[in-house]
C-alpha cells in the first residue's frame, strides 16, 4: 500500500471508528466532537485500497463538500501554487473536521502529502490528542507513522504538555515513548516546574524520574524551589551520571547566591564519596575564581 | 601547482627573485616576511605570525605597538612562504602553542590586488573560547570608523569595560551596530585617503546561524587603536541552539576565506576570492566536493514576512533567503546530514532534515509549515510571531545602543490597554531593574471570561535566567523555569538573538472577569542583579490570549 492510500484508508477507519476513542491516560482528552459528526460524510478515493478495508466506507457515501472543493482546486492548480488547497486544509483543521482534512492531505500531490500529513496531526494532536493518537496508531507504515506521531505529540506538547506526559508514560518502552516522555518533560520543566515536580513525586524510582529530576533541575533556581529542596532531588537521582550532572549544577547555582552554604552541603552529604566530593571542591573553586 | 617554500633557517632569498622588493613578493625578516603586494600594500608577518606592520601607500595602518593577530597572538611555532603561479603568495603559520593545539592560519596576497586573504584552520576552540583576527588600526589614521561603535571622547564606561557614555547620553560599544551574519559583507574604517575593510567572507564555519551579530569594529579613540574585526565564533551571542541542536564550536574545519581589503577610501565590493581554491590550504573543499539543496515552496506563508531556509552539522552551516512562494537554492554546501530548518524572519516555523552529496542536487519538495504560533486563533495578540522584538519600544534600537542611552524613548513601567495602545508602545525589552512590572488590560465578554484561555508570551533571548511571572486580576500564575539561553550579556551588548521561548499558562475561568481584566508581567530569577539594566530581563516576540 502506498502512502497516499494508507492516509485515505485511515481517513476512512477515523471517520468509522467516530467517537469509539477510547484513552488510557489519566487526564482524558476531549474526544473530538467533529468526528462522529463528519462520519457520514467520509466519502474516500476507491482507487488502491484492499477490498476488506474499503468495506468500511459505503460506496454510496456522498463525498464531502470540502474534498469535492479540493479535487476542483487541485485540478484548477495541481501544485497548489495558490495555496488554496492548503488554506482549505486549515479551516478543515481550525474548525476541527480533522478526518476530512486526513482525507483531503490524503489526496494532496505526493510532494506536499507528507508536510500536509504532518500539519493536520500537529494540529489535531494540539486540540484533541486522544483521537490524533488514535488516528495514528492505525497507520502501518512506519515512516508515516513515526512522521504523524511526532507531529501529533508536537502539537499536543504545545498546549498540554502534563498530558502528553502522562499519554508517554503509559506507552511501552521504545523510540515513541522516549521521543513522547522526552518532549513533554522539557515544556513541563520551562512551563510549570511545580506541577512536574508533583507529578515525579508519584513516579516509583528510575529512568524516568531521573530525566525529569535532572531536567526540572535545569530549569529552576531560587525564583522556583530553594536550593536545600533542590538537593533533594538530586539526592533522589538514581543515575549516576545524571545525579553527579545534577550535583554540579546545583552547587555551581548555589555558590552564586551562598557559597558557604553550598561548601557546607558538600562537606555534609553522606552520599558524596570523597572522590566526588574533592571533584566538586575543585568545581567549585574553579567558579569562584572564574568571577 | 609550482610552489616554493622557504623555510624560517632559509637565507634572505627572495620569494620572486627576478624582482626588486618595490614590486610583488616577500622576504624574509627576522623569522617572518615582508610582503609587497606589487600595488600599494607592505606588510610585515613576524616570526609569530602576527602583523605588526601594513603600510599603504607608504602610511603606516598598524599599531606601532601591538600586532594585528588572531587572538593575542599566534605565538607561531612555524611561518613559510609559497608561491603559486607567480602572482600569489602564501604565508602560513602554524602554532602549537598551548592556548591553540595547532592551529594553521594563512596570509594570502595577489600580485597588484590590494587585499590580504586570511583563512584559519583551528583543531580546537582557542582557549580563550573565542575565534577571530583583529585588525589593530591606527585611529588617528584611521578615525572614520561606524558611529555605533566609535568610543571616541567617551566620558568613561557605563558598563563592564565595554560599553561607554558619552557627554550627549549617548552610548557606544564595540558590540554595537553590528549587522546579523545573513547580512555580512564589508565593514570598515576610513582616514585621508585611505580605507581598511572587512570582508566576512565564507561561514560555513562559525556558528550560531543567520541572524547571530558578534563585534565587527571598535574605534579606541584618539592616539589609541581602530580595531577591525572578523569574529568567526565566540561565546558573547552565539551559544545558540538551533532547530533543537545546540551549536558547538567548528574546529578541524577551514574558516574563511575572508579578507581584509585596502582602498582609498571608498567602500570595495565583496572581493572574489574563487582563486584560493587552487592555493591547496588545510581544509579547503572545492566546489566538485559540494552538493546543494533545492526547496520547491512553502505551503502556508505569510507574506508580510521573509522567510529563510537554514542547516546545521557539526562541520557546517549555511542559509539563504526564500522566494515569495518559498522556493530556494542553497549552494556549495558540504556533503552530510544537516538539520533543516525554515524560518519566519527570525522564528523557527519547521524543523527537518536533509542530506547533501557532493556534486548533486538535494530537492525537498514543497513543504507545509507546521510551526507558526501566529495561526493560533487569539482573543488579542501583541506584536507577532517573528523571532525578533523590533516592532515594539525602542527594539529598533537594541542593535545599535544601550537601553539607558537618551535616543530611547522612556523605557516605563508601560500600561498597556488592548485596543487602544499602539504595539510600539509595548516594551521590546522587560526588565526586573527598570522598567516592571508591564500591565497589560483587555475587556472580555461574558462569554469569553466564562472559558479557560492560554496566555502565551514569546521571547527571543532572556538575560540572567529572567523568565515572566505573571497575575491576572490580582491571581498569581505559576512561575515558569528558566528557559535556556547564551550566559552572557545581551539586551545590553546590542542583541535580542537568543534562543526563542514560548512560556504558556492555562488561565481557568474563575481568573477572568466579565469587562475589564488587568495582567502584569514582572521577571523573576534566582540570582540576584547586577544593575538596573544588568538585571533578570528578556526581549519580548509576542505576547497573546488565545481564544
Amino acid at each position: 500500500m502506498n502512502a497516499r492510500d494508507s492516509l485515505l484508508l485511515l481517513a476512512a477507519a477515523v471517520c468509522v471508528a467516530g467517537g469509539l476513542v477510547h484513552f488510557h491516560a489519566s487526564q482524558k482528552p476531549a474526544a473530538p466532537p467533529v468526528a462522529a459528526t463528519f462520519l457520514p460524510a467520509c466519502g474516500v478515493s476507491q482507487t488502491g485500497i484492499s477490498p476488506h478495508r474499503v468495506a468500511v466506507v459505503p460506496a454510496d457515501q456522498p463525498v464531502d463538500p470540502a474534498i469535492t472543493q479540493s479535487r476542483q482546486l487541485f485540478a484548477a492548480d495541481p501544485d497548489d501554487r495558490e495555496g488554496r488547497a492548503f488554506a482549505l486544509l486549515a479551516d478543515l483543521c481550525r474548525d476541527g473536521n480533522f478526518p476530512i482534512a486526513l482525507q483531503l492531505a490524503g489526496e494532496a500531490p505526493a510532494d506536499l502529502r507528507d508536510g500536509w500529513l504532518k500539519f493536520v496531526f500537529t494540529r489535531w494532536g494540539g486540540t484533541h490528542p486522544a483521537a490524533a493518537m488514535q488516528a495514528v496508531d492505525t497507520l502501518t507504515d512506519p515512516d508515516q507513522h513515526t512522521a504523524a506521531f511526532q507531529a501529533a505529540v508536537s502539537g499536543w506538547n504545545s498546549r498540554d504538555p502534563a498530558g502528553l506526559a502522562d499519554y508517554a508514560h503509559a506507552l511501552a518502552p521504545g523510540a515513541d515513548h522516549d521521543f513522547a516522555l522526552g518532549t513533554a518533560l522539557n515544556n513541563w520543566s520551562l512551563q510549570d516546574p511545580a506541577a512536574l515536580g508533583t507529578w515525579l513525586n508519584n513516579l516509583p524510582p528510575g529512568s524516568e524520574f531521573d530525566q525529569g529530576a535532572a531536567l526540572m533541575l535545569t530549569h529552576t533556581d531560587g525564583a522556583n524551589r530553594s536550593p536545600e529542596v533542590a538537593a533533594k532531588w538530586v539526592e533522589a537521582i538514581g543515575d549516576v551520571g545524571l545525579k553527579e550532572k545534577s550535583l554540579a549544577n546545583l552547587l555551581n547555582e548555589w555558590s552564586q547566591t551562598d557559597a558557604a552554604a553550598a561548601r557546607q552541603y558538600l562537606a555534609n552529604a553522606a552520599w558524596v564519596d570523597d572522590s566526588l566530593r574533592g571533584k566538586m571542591l575543585d568545581t567549585l573553586a574553579r567558579a569562584s575564581a572564574a568571577e | 601547482m609550482k610552489t616554493i617554500v622557504f623555510s624560517l633557517a632559509a637565507s634572505a632569498l627572495l620569494i620572486m627573485p627576478t624582482r626588486s622588493l618595490a614590486s610583488f613578493g616577500a622576504v624574509p625578516s627576522g623569522g617572518g616576511y615582508i610582503v609587497n603586494n606589487g600595488a600599494n600594500l607592505v606588510f610585515t608577518i613576524t616570526s609569530g605570525g602576527d602583523m605588526s606592520s601594513c603600510k599603504y601607500k607608504g602610511t603606516e595602518l598598524n599599531d606601532t605597538g601591538k600586532a594585528s593577530c588572531i587572538a593575542s597572538g599566534l605565538s607561531a611555532s612555524s611561518v613559510t612562504a609559497s608561491t603559486n603561479g607567480g602572482n600569489v603568495i602564501i604565508i602560513k603559520c602554524v602554532s602549537t602553542a598551548s592556548e591553540f593545539g595547532n592551529m594553521t592560519h594563512y596570509y594570502i596576497v595577489q600580485s597588484g590586488v590590494d587585499n590580504i586573504y586570511m583563512a584559519t584552520y583551528p583543531t580546537m576552540e582557542p582557549t580563550v573560547g573565542e575565534l577571530r583576527y583583529i585588525f589593530r588600526g591606527q585611529f588617528n589614521v584611521l578615525p572614520n570608523g561606524p558611529a555605533d561603535s566609535n568610543n571616541n571622547g567617551n566620558t568613561g564606561a557605563i558598563e563592564s569595560t565595554d560599553v561607554f557614555g558619552h557627554s550627549n547620553g549617548q552610548t557606544t560599544s564595540k558590540y554595537y551596530g553590528s549587522e546579523r551574519a545573513k547580512d555580512l559583507t564589508v565593514k570598515g574604517a576610513t582616514g585621508s585617503g585611505v580605507g581598511v575593510f572587512t570582508a566576512f567572507g565564507n561561514r560555513e564555519s562559525s556558528m550560531g546561524g543567520p541572524f547571530v551579530r558578534d563585534i565587527e569594529n571598535q574605534g579606541d579613540g584618539s592616539g589609541s587603536d581602530q580595531e577591525i574585526y572578523n569574529y568567526m565564533n565566540s561565546g558573547h551571542h552565539l551559544d545558540l541552539t538551533i532547530g533543537g541542536q545546540h551549536e558547538a564550536f567548528r574546529v578541524n574545519v577551514l574558516h574563511g576565506p575572508y579578507a581584509f581589503c585596502f582602498t582609498a577610501g571608498s567602500t570595495p565590493s565583496v572581493p572574489d576570492m574563487s582563486f584560493i581554491a587552487n592555493l591547496g590550504l588545510t581544509g579547503y573543499v572545492g566546489t566538485s566536493g559540494r552538493g546543494r539543496v533545492v526547496l520547491n515552496g512553502l505551503s502556508g506563508m505569510n507574506t508580510a514576512y521573509t522567510y529563510y531556509m537554514g542547516f546545521a552539522n557539526t562541520t557546517a552551516q549555511y542559509w539563504t533567503a526564500l522566494n515569495s512562494s518559498g522556493g530556494g537554492e542553497c549552494y556549495n554546501m558540504k556533503p552530510g546530514n544537516y538539520t533543516m530548518v525554515i524560518y519566519k524572519n527570525e522564528l523557527v516555523v519547521w524543523t527537518g532534515s536533509v542530506t547533501v552529496t557532493a556534486g548533486n542536487a538535494t530537492t525537498v519538495h514543497t513543504i507545509t509549515i507546521t510551526g507558526d504560533p501566529s495561526t493560533t486563533a487569539t482573543i488579542w495578540r501583541i506584536g507577532d510571531w517573528d523571532g525578533t522584538a523590533l516592532e515594539f519600544l525602542n527594539g529598533g534600537n537594541i542593535m545599535s545602543m544601550h537601553p539607558q542611552d537618551v535616543r530611547n524613548t522612556h523605557w516605563g513601567p508601560v500600561t498597556f490597554t488592548v485596543g487602544s495602545s499602539s504595539t510600539g508602545s509595548f516594551p521590546s525589552c522587560q526588565f526586573r531593574g527598570t522598567n516592571s512590572p508591564t500591565t497589560i488590560k483587555f475587556n472580555l465578554t461574558s462569554a469569553q471570561a466564562g472559558a479557560a484561555h492560554n496566555l502565551n508570551i514569546g521571547i527571543t533571548t532572556a538575560y540572567n535566567n529572567g523568565r515572566p511571572s505573571v497575575t491576572i486580576n490580582g491571581h498569581a500564575l505559576s512561575n515558569p523555569g528558566a528557559s535556556t539561553q547564551p550566559g552572557d550579556r545581551s539586551l545590553t551588548t546590542g542583541t535580542y538573538r537568543g534562543n526563542n521561548t514560548t512560556f504558556t499558562w492555562s488561565i481557568p475561568a474563575s481568573d477572568f472577569v466579565t469587562g475589564q481584566n488587568t495582567l502584569t508581567i514582572t521577571p523573576i530569577s534566582g540570582s540576584g542583579d547586577l544593575s538596573p539594566w544588568l538585571s533578570a530581563s528578556w526581549a519580548y516576540d509576542c505576547v497573546e490570549l488565545a481564544n
